[in-house]
C-alpha cells in the first residue's frame, strides 16, 4: 500500500477490471453520440422525410437506423432521447444525492431524537406510492423537463439517506471523529469534513446503481405519457412510439429499446466494478 | 489560579440495566506548567472524568459538577466548550491511526485546528504544520505532509497524532494512554518527547495511563482512581517511595522487576473491580489485605501534608496491620 493514496489504489483495481472499464468507454461513447451525433446527421430530430415512412435500417439509404411511421430518422431521434434521458437520470442523481447525502448524515452524526425523528420521515415517505407521487407533481405544476428532473430525485433520494445515515453512524464511533470534535471542530465541520468523504465509496457506488434506476423510471412515466412529450424524444416515449408498431415495423421498438438496454447495463456494470474497486475486502 | 479545576464532578450514563455511575465525586486541579499523571485500572472512570470536562462523553452520559478552564465554567456550555477544545486544551488519544481521518492527508489534517481556531490561511498553517512535525521529529517532515494516515508507522502516527493536538497551542494537552498501542522501544521514544515539548512549549500535560513506568519518567504528581473515586494523590516520588493505599502499594507491587526470578508469577490484586452500581464502604475492601469492621464505612480522601489519601488503615503510618 505505501506510497499509494487510498484513491489511487482503487483506481487501479477499477482498471483492471475489464467490464467495467469496457462499460465506462461504451458510456463515454454514447454520451458523445448523444452531444455530437445529430450535429452529423442531414435530418433534424422532428423533420419529416415524406418519401420515406416507417423504412427498415439499412446501410444504403441516409437513415442508417430507419424512420418511424410519420418519416422522422430514427437515429437522430435515438440520439436526442438518449441526451434527455441521460441528462434527467443525471440530475436527478445529483439531487437526490445532495438531499441524500446531507440528510442522511446529519441524522446519523446526530443520533439520538434528532435521528429518530428524521429517520422516521423518511419511513413516512418510503410509505407513499412514489410514481403516483411524481405523478401528482406533474398534474398539479404542470409538465416541465425540469420539474421532472426535481420530481424523480426528490423521491429518489430516500433509499441514498438510509444508506448514508448507516455509515454515518458507524463512523461517528470512530476514534478520528471524537479527535475531531477535541481539537475543537464544529458538527458542520465534523460532519462535512470528517464523516462525509469518508463514506463517498459506498455513495458512489450506489449513485451509479441509481443513474440507470432513474432512467427506467423516466421511461416509465414518459411511456405513460406524463414524461417527456411529443415532439421532444426520450428513450421512454420512443420506446412507446415503437410498442404501438411493434408487429408491423419492430425496428422502431427495437433501436431505442436496444439504446436504453445499453445505458443500464453499462452502469450496472461500472457500479459492481466500482464497489468492487473501492471495498478492499472484495478482492 | 488553576488552570483546569474540577469540583465534586460526577459522571453516569444511562443504560438499560439503569444508571451507572462512572465518576462519583472527583476534585482535581492541574496548574499551568504542571503535570499530572491518572493512573488506575479499566473502568476506574479516568478517562471519563476528562472527557466530561471536555464535553466530550457519549451520547448517553451525563456530568454535574464544576469545571473550570482558565476561570471559565465549561460544564453544559458547549458553544465554549468548542473554543476551548483544540485552542485551549489539546487532546491526544490512545488509538494514533484511529485519531486520524483516514482520507486526509497529514498536512490537512495538522493545519484544520489552526484554520478553525485562528482563521490562519490555508498556506501559512501548512508551513506551521511543517515546523510542528518537525518539531515532534517526525523525519522528512515536508515529504510526510503528503502522505496519508495508513502509510506511517505506528510510531509516526502517534508523533502526528501528538503535532495535531499541539497546532493550536493549547495550554493543556490531555494524552489518554497516550503509549498504550505502542510497542516498547517506541513508548520510551514518545515519553521523551512529551518531557521535551513540556519543557519547550511550556503546556500543562494530564497523562491518563495505567502504565506506571510512563508516570515515573514525566509526572510531578499522581492521582490514583477506583471505582471513580480518586482513593490517593500526591507528588510523584512521594507516591513512588511510599504509597499510602493499598490499591497504589498494590499496583505497584504488580510492576515486573528486572531482578523477579523468571519462574515466579507475576504479583497481581486479586479479584477485579467492583461493577458501577449503588456503594458501600470503601470500594476497595474486598480486596484488600488490610480490611476491617471500620472499611464497612465509606473513607474520605484526607490530606496529610502534600499527600491525600481515602483509607481507614493507610500504610506506612502505624494504622494499618
Amino acid at each position: 500500500m505505501a506510497g499509494a493514496g487510498l484513491w489511487s489504489d482503487a483506481w487501479a483495481r477499477l482498471v483492471a477490471n475489464r467490464a467495467a472499464m469496457a462499460s465506462a468507454g461504451l458510456l463515454v461513447v454514447l454520451t458523445l453520440l448523444a452531444l455530437l451525433g445529430p450535429l452529423a446527421s442531414p435530418y433534424a430530430p422532428d423533420a419529416i422525410d415524406w418519401e420515406h415512412m416507417a423504412v427498415p435500417p439499412s446501410l444504403d439509404s441516409d437513415h442508417w437506423l430507419g424512420t418511424d411511421r410519420l418519416g422522422r430518422d430514427l437515429f437522430v431521434r435515438t440520439l436526442h432521447g438518449a441526451r434527455l434521458s441521460l441528462a434527467v437520470a443525471l440530475l436527478a442523481t445529483l439531487v437526490s444525492l445532495v438531499i441524500g447525502v446531507t440528510w442522511g448524515a446529519v441524522a446519523g452524526f446526530a443520533g439520538g431524537r434528532t435521528d429518530a425523528l428524521m429517520m422516521r420521515a423518511v419511513d413516512v415517505l418510503y410509505a407513499l406510492p412514489q410514481v403516483f407521487f411524481v405523478i401528482i407533481l406533474t398534474v398539479v405544476f404542470d409538465r416541465s423537463v425540469f420539474l421532472l428532473f426535481v420530481a424523480i430525485g426528490a423521491v429518489g433520494w430516500l433509499t441514498m439517506a438510509r444508506v448514508v445515515r448507516g455509515q454515518a453512524l458507524a463512523l461517528r464511533q470512530r476514534e478520528f471523529v471524537e479527535a475531531a470534535v477535541a481539537s475543537g471542530a464544529g458538527p458542520a465541520r465534523v460532519v462535512f469534513g470528517h464523516i462525509v468523504p469518508n463514506l463517498m465509496g459506498p455513495v458512489i457506488v450506489y449513485a451509479t446503481l441509481m443513474i440507470p434506476q432513474m432512467i427506467l423510471v423516466e421511461s416509465f412515466l414518459s411511456f405513460l405519457g406524463i414524461g417527456i412529450q411529443e415532439p421532444l424524444a426520450s428513450l421512454g416515449n420512443l420506446i412507446a412510439d415503437g410498442a404501438a408498431e411493434m408487429e408491423t415495423a419492430p425496428w422502431i421498438l427495437l433501436v431505442p429499446a436496444s439504446c436504453l438496454v445499453l445505458i443500464v447495463f453499462a452502469f450496472n456494470f461500472l457500479g459492481d466494478g466500482l464497489r468492487d474497486a473501492l471495498d478492499p475486502r472484495e478482492r | 489560579m488553576a488552570l483546569l479545576e474540577i469540583e465534586s464532578l460526577h459522571v453516569g450514563f444511562r443504560t438499560r440495566q439503569g444508571e451507572l455511575a462512572a465518576v462519583r465525586g472527583v476534585d482535581l486541579a492541574v496548574e499551568p506548567g504542571e503535570c499530572v499523571a491518572i493512573v488506575g485500572e479499566s473502568g476506574s472512570g479516568k478517562s471519563q472524568t476528562l472527557l466530561a470536562a471536555t464535553g466530550m462523553l457519549a451520547a448517553n452520559g451525563t456530568a454535574s459538577g464544576r469545571v473550570a478552564f482558565e476561570g471559565e465554567e465549561l460544564l453544559g456550555r458547549p458553544q465554549r466548550l468548542e473554543r476551548v477544545r483544540g485552542a485551549g486544551i489539546g487532546y491526544v488519544f490512545q488509538d494514533a491511526l484511529g485519531s486520524l481521518t483516514p482520507h486526509l492527508t497529514v498536512g490537512a489534517q495538522l493545519a484544520e485546528p489552526l484554520m478553525v481556531h485562528h482563521g490562519v490561511p490555508a498556506a501559512e498553517a501548512r508551513a506551521e504544520a511543517r515546523r510542528m512535525l518537525e518539531r515532534v521529529h517526525v523525519p522528512d517532515a515536508a515529504a510526510r505532509l503528503a502522505q496519508y494516515p495508513h502509510e506511517l508507522s505506528g510510531g509516526t502516527r502517534q508523533r502526528v497524532a501528538i503535532a495535531a493536538a499541539l497546532m493550536a497551542r493549547p495550554r493543556l494537552l490531555i494524552a489518554d494512554e497516550p503509549t498504550t498501542a505502542l510497542d516498547v522501544t517506541v513508548q520510551a521514544q514518545v515519553v521523551a518527547l512529551f518531557r521535551e515539548l513540556r519543557a519547550s512549549l511550556g503546556m500543562a500535560l494530564v497523562l491518563v495511563t495505567h502504565d506506571l513506568g510512563v508516570v515515573a519518567g514525566l509526572a510531578d504528581r499522581v492521582i490514583v482512581m477506583y471505582a471513580g473515586r480518586i482513593v490517593e494523590a500526591g507528588p510523584a516520588e512521594e507516591i513512588f517511595a511510599a504509597p499510602r493505599h493499598p490499591y497504589t502499594a498494590g499496583l505497584l507491587e504488580a510492576l515486573p522487576r528486572l531482578d523477579d526470578d523468571p519462574g515466579e508469577a507475576m504479583r497481581t490484586i486479586p479479584g477485579s473491580p467492583p461493577v458501577a452500581g449503588p456503594e458501600a464502604g470503601c470500594a476497595f475492601r474486598e480486596r484488600c489485605r488490610f480490611a476491617g469492621s471500620r472499611c464497612e464505612e465509606r473513607p474520605e480522601l484526607a490530606a496529610a501534608g502534600r499527600r491525600h489519601v481515602a483509607c481507614h488503615h493507610p500504610l506506612g503510618t502505624g494504622m494499618g496491620r
